[in-house]
């Protein structure tokens, strides 16, 4: 087991793909699309994408609804509302920017909510929520 | 392969000076003949590590650079510097599939250290930012910190390492952070020293180097060596009788006989201990004030910084300064004052009146200047007395003045000790310059206040017990039975120094004591246990 190593407000975080093998990261995708997106969703194929890592070129096979809602949910204005509860607002983020890894307070500079302080302590915790951890 | 020189871990935990690195810096010494300054080891030994690194890099490079839009095949060994250099082999290719990219491959890769095959995307012709690098070899690789910007990172922690190797270490010699080597040391005649002892016993003034290498004919002044001013230096400071009182940049000897005992020593009665505050808790009033009273325990975010464009500040001359003839070193007043990260420093006051100048210093890692106690009781400046720093075109002399005012006879508060307590009367006194009337507190018997100082400091007595007693005290001299903070920050100083952060602070957690208006308090004895 790798040391834990306290993330701070400068730790960068981004979703980590092979947290989501062996879960249903489809299920939790389909939770993120938009009522439109929804309709589209219903004509797209079933599978994979080979989703490429934005700075070291690893690639990924990613359910393609991340693709969909990377593409089209994103640009929705009720991407990210008021109500949208934290962990899933983050992790919407990251769909957004494809995956890029961001600090706790350039999260917070995107959704405004609650503090750079609280979102760090949310998911730089020793649980790891929706796959979203430290780039080590 | 981790590039160590680019690891904060490297050069904060495990960077020591090993003998390889030791004999570099006393080759380097005796190559160019010359003293070098802590600060040019530390960038040198920088570049050699940062070399030889590069070195190692070349060596044991096996395989091609990877990047996306490579071909690579089954069996071909890539490099990845984004993974720490870590070599792979190509385990198999197969075609990408994703919907805004056409053409390209997947690559699977194995790695030496036996983890799962982890996948890269290959053939890429799009963008991608490891294409938009020209890297040829692992030592030519971009994104890594150049020896310049590792100094600028993590010089200061390197500079401390290199200093302490070498101040361990006799071969080697320092002087205010430069560096030579002992056997390339000219000798001195013991008696050349004398001279320069009684140069500057007869000159009552510090000398500067070239002066005393002059006078003790070791030189002209056009024909003096780095070397015979590191040299000297060197001797002087290793000899007991001489004292370096110059500001950062300058050196100037002085005699330790002619200086005061407190130059090199922190006056007792200004020491403070381990006591911390946050005025976070304290309302916008009680900040104002924290600023006002000029105590150097303030934290410095509560007091806004002088800079040298400005040429004159006003301070309050506070009791604990007052009693030890000294002032405060704050955000406020530092800039006007010179300083030394080596030595204590010598320079004068000038008296704004009269334009006579006298000595004061600036000691060692202490946070105030004395040499005030004449000036303070010939001008007969009671505590609370605003007095005023002005720049001059010399950074070693500091125009100092109060705010004269007709002699007037009033009354005020005077502290004096009945049976072993400090108590407060009101007294009349004749003050002949603008002051502070709510820091003013004078003292009738100094002595026995000076015994109950040392018998609070030998019981350790807690703030909070002094602040209630004097508060009892002061409340009697107002119908309102209310004290303002400022007074109260005087009296609790008069027999146990604090800072006037930790004193609001006991004020703002006791329920004893209660806020009125404009910095007034009052205090309940009965809530106080």
């Amino acid at each position: 087991m790798s040391k834990y190593v306290k993330p701070t407000l400068k730790t960068k975080f981004c979703v980590d793909f092979s947290w989501w093998q062996g879960k249903n990261l489809r299920s939790f995708l389909q939770e993120q699309i938009c009522s439109e997106g929804k309709n589209h969703y219903d004509n797209q194929a079933e599978g994979t994408f080979d989703w490429l890592h934005p700075e070291t070129g690893e690639v990924f096979q990613v359910d393609i609804l991340w693709h969909l809602i990377h593409t089209h949910c994103r640009q929705q204005p009720d991407f990210i509302t008021d109500y949208t509860p934290l962990v899933p607002a983050i992790f919407r983020v990251f769909i957004a920017n494809n995956n890029t890894p961001l600090t706790p307070g350039e999260i917070y500079d995107i959704i405004h909510k609650q503090s750079p302080e609280v979102i760090l302590k949310t998911i730089g915790g020793r649980v790891i929520y929706e796959g979203i951890r430290p780039v080590l | 392969m981790q590039r160590k020189t680019q690891s904060p871990t490297f050069w904060q935990e495990q960077f020591e000076l090993n003998r390889d690195s030791v004999d570099l810096i006393y080759n380097q010494i005796v190559e160019e003949n010359r003293i070098l300054a802590l600060n040019d080891l530390a960038l040198a030994l920088i570049q050699h590590y940062y070399k030889a690194e590069e070195q190692e890099l070349i060596s044991r490079q096996d395989g091609r650079i990877y990047r996306p839009t490579e071909q690579f095949a089954v069996g071909d060994k890539v490099v990845f510097p984004q993974f720490n250099f870590e070599t792979g082999i190509v385990e198999s290719v197969r075609a990408g599939k994703h919907p805004q990219y056409e053409k390209f491959n997947v690559i699977s890769v194995s790695f030496k250290t036996g983890q799962a095959a982890r996948e890269f995307v290959a053939d890429f012709e799009y963008d991608h930012p490891l294409n938009q690098r020209e890297w040829q070899s692992l030592a030519d690789l971009q994104g890594v910190m150049s020896p310049e910007e590792i100094y600028q990172k993590y010089g200061k922690i390197i500079r401390a390492k290199i200093k302490a190797a070498l101040k361990n270490h006799t071969d080697f010699v320092d002087f205010h952070d430069s560096f030579f080597l002992k056997d390339l040391l000219p000798d001195f005649h013991e008696g050349l020293f004398n001279i320069a002892d009684a140069a500057i016993d007869i000159n009552s003034h510090p000398l500067d180097i070239d002066n005393l290498i002059e006078q003790m004919q070791l030189a002209k002044e056009q024909e003096i060596t780095e070397i015979t001013r590191f040299s000297v230096n060197y001797h002087l400071a290793n000899d007991a009788r001489f004292s370096d009182v110059g500001p950062l940049g300058q050196v100037a000897w002085y005699l330790k006989r002619l200086q005061p005992e407190d130059a090199e020593f922190l006056i007792p009665r200004l020491e403070i201990k381990q006591e911390r505050y946050n005025s976070a808790k304290f309302s916008q009033d009680l900040r104002n004030l924290l600023a006002e009273i000029d105590d150097e325990f303030t934290n410095l975010e509560d007091i806004s910084a002088v800079g040298l464009n400005t040429e004159k500040v006003t301070i309050l001359l506070n009791h604990p300064h007052w009693r030890s003839g000294t002032l405060p070193i704050t955000p406020k007043t530092a800039s006007f004052f010179p300083t030394s990260r080596y030595n204590h420093v010598l320079f004068e006051f000038v008296d704004g009146r009269t334009g006579n100048a006298f000595p004061a210093w600036k000691v060692l890692n202490s946070n105030y200047v004395f040499g005030l106690n004449q000036w303070y009781k010939k001008n007969k400046l009671p505590v609370g007395a605003y007095l005023t720093l002005q720049r001059t075109d010399n950074p070693l002399r500091v125009i100092i003045n109060f705010r004269p005012t007709r002699t007037q006879r009033g009354w005020v508060r005077q502290a004096s000790v009945v049976d072993n307590k400090l108590i407060f009367k009101m007294m009349p006194e004749a003050i002949g310059c603008e002051y502070d009337e709510l820091m003013m507190v004078g003292e009738a018997n100094s002595v026995a206040i000076d015994t109950l100082w040392t018998r609070a400091k030998e019981r350790n007595t807690p703030v909070f017990e002094v602040l209630c007693h004097v508060f009892a005290e002061l409340a009697k001299l107002n119908p309102q039975s209310t004290v303002h903070v400022k007074t109260l920050y005087t009296a609790v100083n008069i027999i146990r120094r604090g800072a006037p952060g930790v004193i609001f602070q006991e004020l703002v957690n006791h329920a004893c004591f209660t806020p009125m208006n404009n910095g007034y308090w009052s205090y309940n004895p009965n809530a106080a246990n």
